[in-house]
């Protein structure tokens, strides 16, 4: 397969920000999405993609296939919830926090609790501006799933926003 | 509220439906105070996943993976530095024989590379060790050392031995090698080296290495001496200006 066209490597240098919060909503800690997301580079470098590949899709699917070999080669997938601290080890404490801080911190553990296909689906659309046929394209599903993954998911995180700890 | 109408302001908010069935969910909005105060509560989200992922986008970019897809001169490969917090796990097909088998050719390469080149009584490229010792690392681009030869250095990263290590690509009349060099008692010793060869047909700039199994063997290499993550340009300027103190 070619090596990345120029264009290309501008394109994914361009798209890193987002790619990056990809890697975060798949592995939930900053520094396991930096890994990941080094590691998605390293394989899209060393693999190519075709001169007709659309480059960012390409690279969210590697990114996403990448951390599915990881899960299975290290066999972390019952680990999973506990891997899935979005770093609240780094949360600010109750003192130091504003309510508006402490509230997107309850967002990120409630996010973190959400099912993998529905927080991949919302972060591509929601936090990303992915089209639904953008997301669908990179997750392989149908767009009808697409729509559903991320409803569940927002109806699950507004359940999640009338606990105590959301205020 | 069904799941149905949730499912409309969901893609509502997201721009996804089409046009008569956002028209038709607008006209029951203007008179269902419930759905309205749903969908209001769905913009408030919106807008907090937003600010969430603002806020944990507050680190830079890690240097390391910019540097990767920097544009290159065609030809080359680029190699995995392999840096990272799971080492070895996606790249078991490093194999470990066929790192050996190289390391042992590099121990006839790289003498060879150094000679007709100045070098101290052990046998150390004082011309490199000199350039290695005083310039940045560059991500494209070459420095013409003294004696013609083009130097880029690509990164500094600390070894297990508390000593600083930096990688290199050194080419020199149509041929080139790719090594890591560590500073071992104020002077620069090249620990590995392989070869790159230029590619048909194409300039002197272009290059790749000899073999396919040598790709991964500096990175191998920084993988199993890196003692920590590679410096960034401030701390290298800040290094080189420190003698690498």
């Amino acid at each position: 397969m070619p090596s990345l066209s120029t264009s290309q490597r501008e394109l994914l240098l361009a798209e890193l920000g987002s790619l990056r919060r990809f890697c975060q909503s798949l592995s939930g800690s900053a520094p396991d999405a930096d890994d990941l997301l080094q590691i998605t580079v390293e394989r899209i470098l060393e693999k190519g993609m075709p001169a007709d590949a659309d480059a960012v899709k390409w690279a969210y699917r590697v990114c996403k296939n990448a951390w599915i070999d990881e899960l299975r080669s290290r066999e972390v997938r019952q680990r999973y919830p506990q891997q899935m601290a979005w770093d609240s080890d780094e949360a600010p404490s109750a003192e130091e926090s504003a309510g508006q801080e402490r509230a997107l911190e309850a967002l990120n553990v409630a996010m973190a609790k959400l099912p993998p296909e529905q927080r991949l689906a919302l972060t591509l659309v929601a936090v990303e501006g992915k089209s639904y046929a953008e997301a669908a394209d990179i997750l392989e599903v149908p767009v009808g799933t697409i729509m559903s993954r991320i409803a569940r998911a927002r109806a699950q995180l507004l359940k999640y926003r009338e606990a105590p700890e959301w205020e | 509220m069904t799941d149905q109408d949730f499912e409309l302001l969901s893609a509502f908010i997201d721009r996804e439906l089409e046009p008569e069935v956002a028209a038709m969910l607008e006209s029951r909005l203007a008179r269902e105070p419930a759905l309205r105060a749903r969908l209001e509560e769905l913009e408030a989200l919106q807008s907090q996943l937003r600010e969430a992922a603002r806020a944990r986008d507050s680190s830079p970019l890690p240097a390391r993976i910019r540097e990767l897809l920097q544009p290159q001169p065609a030809g080359i490969r680029s190699l995995s530095h392999r840096l990272t917090r799971f080492p070895g796990k996606l790249r078991q097909g490093l194999a470990v024989a066929a790192s050996l088998a190289a390391v042992a050719a590099l121990l006839l390469v790289a003498p060879q590379w150094q000679a007709g080149h100045d070098s101290d009584s052990a046998g150390r490229d004082t011309v490199l060790a000199a350039a290695l010792e005083t310039l940045p690392s560059r991500a494209s681009g070459w420095d013409m050392l003294e004696d013609g030869r083009r130097l880029r250095t690509v990164l500094s990263f600390p070894n297990h031995e508390g000593s600083w290590c930096r990688e290199y690509v050194l080419s020199d009349a149509g041929s080139a090698v790719r090594g890591v060099a560590c500073r071992d008692g104020g002077s620069w010793t090249t620990r590995v080296a392989i070869p790159q060869n230029l590619l048909p047909g194409r300039d002197e700039a272009a290059y790749r290495p000899a073999s396919a199994g040598d790709s991964g063997v500096i990175a191998s290499f920084i993988d199993q001496n890196a003692a920590g993550d590679v410096a960034g340009a401030k701390k290298e300027a800040g290094l080189i200006t420190r003698n690498w103190q």
